[in-house]
């Protein structure tokens, strides 16, 4: 990794505009323009808009049968999630990025952070932009600042403007007045806490300094604090510690039996455990989560966390652990909702291989299925080498009527073009 | 798949059952060799990849599928995969993949002048002009044809 000097450097983040509906657009020339939404999985809620259809003034997250009329009225062309699409073309976005930025690292599947210069921010940060547009075709901001919180608020005002946006003093004026309720990293609770002590504004935070914020609101308040001085507090390297990887989906229906939720279960599971293999990475925890309704018919949310000693990404191996922890969990007088698995602490393998001395024998043993398993399942499709326990008729698996072609990963997907 | 045997356990047993867990760790990696170094050992690493031939920037490059007319000036028939590459600059005579009026299409790219038209192999199409502004981009250069014979 190329060393940078921090006392000239500053950090960047890339953010794709509207992620999922660009995508969907970077074949269909005929969507530019007009009015596009992508759906979560199972055609729930609205995940991502186009600006034709935020300017329509659709939120973010309205459920898809609220607002069929609209769709109808509006002419707006709808999308499932197609993640398998998202997926690859988030790959592209990040690798172009690690062309020009080496250090760069991945926060979210549309959004990496980079280091950059401090005298050639502006320059680094149009050609990363423009090489993103031209290699992958999906439009990107830039936000530039001290800090990660920084760089993210600026990468706002870039969205509203040519969509690159550097830390000025200038902007830093306009900072000052800035609501903390914009502010990245600040919840609901977080800023109710503040308000009561006065501090309201990014300006009220660096007013009082870092001692009031620890006291009143501990280490992460000390550390909102730097953020937003625009001292950076973690240093060397921006990778984040915390990473998580989920797959969640709500029933179509009210479902009951536990064979389905165990079905439900494994199929998360596979999900999040092929996503961690394809990044050579492996959980020290697996959780999961479902709603149900009980016996009384009220709404009720039982979640566990199973710790994973020693670390692994293996689906038989999670598989088999979540199904131990959630079977006596189960009652027939149940009716689940939802169900979600995620992975956290999920690190890179180098740092368990490291630990010789674990018990392997239950998960090294067959890292070579796991190898053959994801070849088959990416030669015939997702799906096609499964878990005994993953069905193959999702009874609890929602609708999705509006996915687009799997264009960029299957060969019977790819997308047509008219010889003239 | 050796892992998948059930593991036979060593005799006789004197080792403590304790030690039986820790996982075997290979004493080498590759063998060792004794005897005269074959010719060209360092070479075998070198198999040819198809993907290598055709695709420069993987993370620029996506295939795509025609359908339609015949370009048999260039070779294209409907159900080729066509390899196209989006960091490549199209230069004029270049076959290149563009969105015209919302749709993705093969022309091939002239430079006349200041001019830059959208050239058709058939004579029922028009050349069109690409302006900026205009209904009509770029989407990226076709750098490979990729057919299988039945």
């Amino acid at each position: 990794m190329k060393k940078v000097n921090l006392q000239t450097s500053y950090i960047g983040l890339v953010d794709c505009n509207n992620f999922f509906v660009s995508c969907e657009r970077l074949f269909r020339p005929d969507l530019s323009h007009k009015p596009v939404l992508v759906l979560s999985a199972n055609d729930g809620c609205v995940i991502s808009r186009s600006k034709e259809v935020k300017d329509l003034g659709i939120p973010m997250g309205v459920p898809h049968f609220e607002i069929r009329d609209r769709i109808k009225a509006d002419g707006i062309t709808v999308f499932s999630s197609n993640f398998a699409l998202y997926r690859d073309i988030s790959k592209r976005v990040m690798q172009t990025v690690r062309s020009i930025a080496s250090d760069s690292e991945v926060y979210s599947i549309d959004e990496a952070f980079f280091h950059v210069p401090q005298n050639d921010a502006e320059a680094v940060a149009r050609t990363i932009k423009q090489r993103i547009e031209q290699w992958v075709g999906i439009p990107v901001s830039i936000g530039v600042g001290e800090t990660k919180t920084i760089a993210k608020h600026m990468g706002t005002s870039a969205k509203k403007h040519t969509g690159v946006a550097i830390i000025s003093p200038e902007a830093r004026n306009t900072l000052y007045d800035v609501s903390l309720r914009e502010i990245w990293g600040v919840g609901r609770k977080t800023y109710e806490k503040l308000e009561r002590c006065g501090v309201r504004t990014v300006g009220d935070v660096l007013r009082t300094g870092a001692v009031y914020m620890r006291t009143h609101l501990g280490i992460l308040g000390e550390q909102l604090y730097f953020e937003l001085a625009g001292i950076t507090t973690r240093t060397k390297k921006i990778r984040t510690h915390h990473q998580s990887i989920m797959s969640s989906a709500s029933f179509g229906k009210k479902v009951k039996g536990a064979i389905t939720i165990e079905d439900a279960l494994s199929y998360h599971v596979a999900q999040v455990a092929e996503k961690a293999r394809q990044d050579e990475r492996v959980a020290r925890d697996v959780s999961f989560s479902i709603r149900y309704e009980d016996a009384d018919g009220a709404t009720r949310i039982y979640t566990e966390r199973v710790p994973l000693v020693p670390p692994s990404a293996n689906t038989a191996y999670l598989t088999k652990a979540v199904l131990k922890a959630a079977r006596p969990f189960f009652r027939s007088s149940f009716s689940y909702k939802k169900v979600g698995v995620v992975l956290s602490n999920v690190v890179t393998q180098e740092v368990v291989t490291g630990s010789l001395f674990f018990d392997t024998e239950s998960v090294c043993s067959s890292d070579e299925l796991m190898k053959v398993f994801d070849a088959i399942n990416m030669k015939h499709g997702r799906g096609s080498v499964r878990m005994a326990t993953v069905q193959k008729t999702h009874a609890w698996k929602g609708r999705s009527g509006f996915v687009s072609d799997a264009y960029t990963t299957s060969w019977t997907g790819l997308p047509l073009v008219a010889i003239e | 798949m050796s892992s998948l045997k059930p593991r036979r356990r060593s005799t006789p047993r004197r080792v403590p059952q304790k030690s039986l867990k820790k996982p075997a760790i290979p004493l080498y990696v590759s063998a060792v060799a004794a005897g005269f170094p074959l010719p060209g050992d360092d070479a075998v690493e070198q198999t040819l990849s198809i993907d290598q031939y055709l695709v420069q920037n993987p993370v620029a490059t996506f295939f795509v599928r025609a359908s339609g007319h015949s370009m048999e000036g260039v070779h294209i028939t409907t159900g080729d995969i066509l390899v196209v590459d989006r960091s490549v600059s199209p230069k004029s005579g270049a076959i290149v993949v563009a969105a015209v009026f919302g749709e993705l299409v093969v022309k091939r790219l002239m430079k006349k002048g200041s001019k830059t038209l959208l050239v058709s192999e058939h004579a029922d199409y028009e050349p069109i002009t690409v302006e900026d502004g205009s209904d009509c981009v770029i989407w990226g250069v076709v750098t490979g044809v990729v057919r299988k014979l039945p």
